[in-house]
Parts: C-alpha cells; structure tokens; sequence
C-alpha cells in the first residue's frame, strides 16, 4: 500500500480508523451515561452509607458496620467499572487513531497489518467489555479482559517491531501537506496543541496542590474519623467522614478535567489529520469542527468548575460534551460519504 | 526533518506499549479496579472499631493509606505513558511541518521526547516507592514537556501559516 492511499478498501488504516472513531463516540456517550445516571446517584448513597458506618462504629454495632461497607463497595465497584470501561474505551479509540495513520508506513504485508489491527480491535472490545460485564456476571469476566489487553498489546508490539525492523518504509511526510490543507485541519492542529498545553499546564499546577494540600486532607480526613470513631466522639467523626468524601470528589473532579482537557486536546489533532475524507463543504468542515473545538475547550472548565457549583457546572459540562458529540458525528457521516465514494470509484474502475 | 520522524514514533509506541504492559502486570498482580483512594479498604479498621473500640488501629490506618497512595501512583503511572506516548506520534506525525518554519526545530523534537520519557518515568519511580527521586524526575519531564510544547506550538503554527489549500 503506497503511503499516498491512506484508507484503502477494508485496510488496516480504515478498520482502525473506524474502530477507533466508534470507541471514542461509546466511550463518551458511556460518560454522559455514568455522570448522569450512576455517578451523581451513587455519590449520594455512598456519602449516606458512609455517615451509617460512622454512626455503627461509634456505637460497637459491627454487623451494620459490615452491612453499610457491603452497599459501599458494591456501588463504587460499579462505578468503578463502569468509569474504567469509559476511559480505557476513549484510550483504545485515540490510540487506534494513531495507530491508523502510521499503516502506512509499517513494512509489513497488508495481511498481516489487518491480523493486527483485528486483534487490536478485538482486544480492545474484550478488555472494555470484560471490565463492564465483569459487575454483573463475576470475576471470570475480568480474566476475558486481561485476554484482551494481552491482544492487543501484541498488536501494537507488532507495529512497533515493524518499525524498529531495517527494511525501507515509505515515508509519511509526502501527504502530511495535502492532509493538512483543508482549512478545518490546520485549525484543528493548532487547537488541538493549545487544548493539550492548557490542560498540561493545569495538570502541573495542580498536581502541586494535590500533593502539598488536597491528598494530606484526604488522609487527614479519614484519620480523623477514625479516631473519632476510636474516641466515641460521633460528631467529630460524622464532619470527617462527610470532609473525606468531599475531597475525594474534589480531587477526582479536578483529575477528570485535566485528562479530559488533554484527551479532547490529542482527538483534536487527530482528527485534523481525517479532515480531508470528510466529504463535506470546506465551510461545514470547518464549522464542524470548531464545534468541537468549543465543545471540547468548555467542557474540562465545566468539569472544573463543578468542584465548586456543584451540578450545575456538571449539567454545562454535559451540554459542552454533547457539542463534542455532534461535531464527531457529523466528520462520522462526512467520512462514510467518502469511503461510500470511494469504494464507488474502485468498483467502476474495476 | 523527515529522519526525525520515524524515532519519534517509535519513542511513542514503546511509551505506549510500557504502559499497557506495566497496567496489565498491575492489574493482574495487584488490582483490577481504579480507585483514586480505595475507600472500601478502610473496612477492616471500622470493623475491628466496632468489634471493640480500644483497637489500636493506627497501624492498620497507615498501611491502608499506603497502598491506596501506591495504587494512585501506579494508575497515574500507566495514563500518562500511554497519553504521553499518543502524543509523541502525534508530534511525530507534525515533525516535517517544521522543516517549513525558520529555525530548524530539532532540538525541540529531541527535547520533547526526552520530557515525554522523562515525566512517565519519574512517575513510574514514585509507584516503586522511590519517592523523592521519583517526584523530581517527575517534575523535570512535566516543567520540560510544557516548554518545549509551548514552542513547539509557536513553530507549528508559523509553518501551519505556509500552507495553502
């Protein structure tokens, strides 16, 4: 495959594009589906059941200790698996983006690049789908998903190998100019870059606050109520537990709008690479995509934000994520219409 | 530029690729489910509390909030070589754009890679508890990577400019 024909009928590049355009849109919709539904109702129970596990430890009542901390880790294994399914979904999708637009240049068989970009995709849906099945139908789901990461870490082994290996690959630099010139995808490179230095440099700011201030009064937090509870002093133990569990939020909050802020920053980029297979009017690519752009740019600040408006900030965030969605939706149906073409122009050449 | 751009890429994928091997290792050895702090691990001290109040329990405590930081750190260490990896190929992908801008930019490509393995190792030595260490390597690879992605920001989009449809 010459490195000028970047998505040839059923090749690795189109499949993994594909894959990785679908993951990234199920992994965000699987976002919406968890802030709305399972993280807000969650958070509240947990913060009741935990206020429970106070009360029955101060009182010597280990059984409802037990049967609190019974509801506590149920609910936060399901969010914990269903937050997993959703990141590692938007990871397996960006990387499978990536790894679209370097086929090209791996001096592999076209075979065999479809072998691993089969398995990445397999592997990929495995790992995710065992992690969120693995809730409600037992660990066993759990090895299904380590079979998946075992896959696709093949996969990606096998590209990297590929490149390491001496023989001559065709270089990627002769289309990188065609690929950037509709004005949709320089616009999305350079937002993009700033997205991801934004969100790079907050990361920096606060992973500074994080270790110094919020991670010590988590521990604080948690200390104190143990104590309290040690103590018999169910007040003191009571404004702990309800400190620990607002600095738990705090902090994954902030931590979700830094790596939301530097994923939406890398899909970005990436997806100025596609923008000339989205058959669509120069002017509609780029409304698309500064569509995204602003989606993609408000949402962590919302996500931020919620740390101290509560849900009000979370219901923006949602509005700015569903903007995030309908760009991604319209460069969807702008590259199907291409590959429909495409595949049209092969069949009549044939 | 173009002979930078397939090293780039294969920093990246090998950041990758440690990434996903390091988070299926943790997994399968330590814990298949992401917690920031593992608050259902506290348990046993609330339960040993209700049993019998006089517990000395602050052993146990600092134990839990040691596996819950090195849980944290290990998370943190996988996420970031992956994303720090994605973004090398990325960089890597651009590489020849700045060959169109003044200068040529290849101290900043060798700059970012080395501040893209920089920072995820750092991380890495704080998840094997050399902590010190680890938080200033850290420190150094982020303090590195914004710089030179701040300049490298500028020159992309000076070259971005050179392109016409």
């Amino acid at each position: 495959m010459p490195a000028s024909v970047p998505f040839g009928r059923l090749d690795s590049s189109r499949l993994l594009a594909l894959g990785g355009i679908c993951m990234v849109l199920i992994a965000m919709l699987l976002g919406e589906i968890y802030a709305i539904y399972i993280s807000h109702v969650a958070n509240g129970i947990i913060r009741q059941s935990w206020t429970a596990v106070v009360e029955a430890a101060t009182q010597g009542n280990a059984f409802a200790v037990e049967e609190n901390f019974a509801v506590i880790q149920d609910l936060t294994e399901k969010r914990g698996r269903t937050m997993n399914t959703h990141s590692h979904l938007g990871a397996f999708g960006l990387l499978a983006l990536v790894l679209a637009f370097i086929q090209p240049v791996l001096p592999l068989t076209d075979r065999r690049k479809r072998q691993f970009a089969v398995m990445f995709l397999l592997g990929a849906v495995l790992q995710s789908g065992g992690v969120y099945v693995s809730y409600y139908v037992g660990r066993w789901a759990v090895y299904l998903a380590d079979v998946g990461a075992v896959l696709f870490i093949i996969a990606v082994g096998g590209n990297l190998m590929a490149l390491l290996s001496r023989q001559p690959a065709p270089s990627l630099s002769e289309t990188l100019l065609v690929q950037l010139a509709p004005s949709a995808s320089r616009f999305l490179v350079k937002a993009g870059l700033l997205l991801i230095l934004a969100g790079m440099v907050f990361g920096l700011y606060y992973s500074w606050g994080l270790v110094s201030v919020d991670r010590p009064a988590v521990f604080s937090a948690i200390d104190a109520t143990v104590e309290g509870v040690a103590n018999q002093d169910a007040a003191t133990a009571g404004e702990s537990i309800a400190q620990f569990k607002r600095m738990q939020s705090k902090i994954a909050i902030t931590a979700a709008a830094h790596s939301h802020a530097i994923e939406f920053g890398l899909i970005i980029i990436l997806l100025a690479f596609i923008q000339r297979y989205v058959l669509l009017d120069d002017a509609w690519r780029l409304r698309w995509a500064r569509v995204l752009a602003v989606g993609a740019y408000l949402l962590p600040v919302c996500v931020y934000l919620a740390t101290m408006y509560g849900l009000r900030a979370a219901a923006f965030a949602d509005l700015f994520g569903g903007m995030v969605m309908l760009g991604l939706i319209a460069m969807g149906f702008g590259i199907v219409r291409y590959t429909g073409a495409a595949d049209l122009k092969s069949v009549k050449a044939e | 530029m173009d002979r930078y751009q397939k090293p780039v890429v294969i920093a990246g994928l090998a950041l990758i690729v440690a990434g996903l091997l390091f988070g299926l290792v943790f997994a399968y050895v330590v814990d298949h489910q992401a917690r920031l702090v593992a608050a259902d691990a506290y348990q046993p001290v609330f339960q040993l509390l209700g049993e019998n109040p006089a517990t000395d329990w602050r052993g146990l405590q600092e134990k839990i909030n040691a596996q819950s930081l090195t849980h944290a750190s290990a998370i943190t260490f996988h996420a970031h070589s992956i994303n720090m990896g994605v973004l090398l190929i990325l960089i890597g992908l651009l590489v020849p754009l700045l060959g169109r801008a003044q200068g040529s930019g290849a101290a900043l490509v060798v700059g970012f890679v080395v501040a893209a393995c920089l920072y995820p190792a750092g991380l890495l030595l704080i998840a094997l508890k050399v902590k010190f260490l680890g938080e200033v390597v850290a420190a150094l690879g982020a303090g590195l990577a914004i710089a030179v992605l701040a300049l490298l920001f500028l020159k992309f989009s000076a070259a971005l400019k050179t392109i016409s449809e």
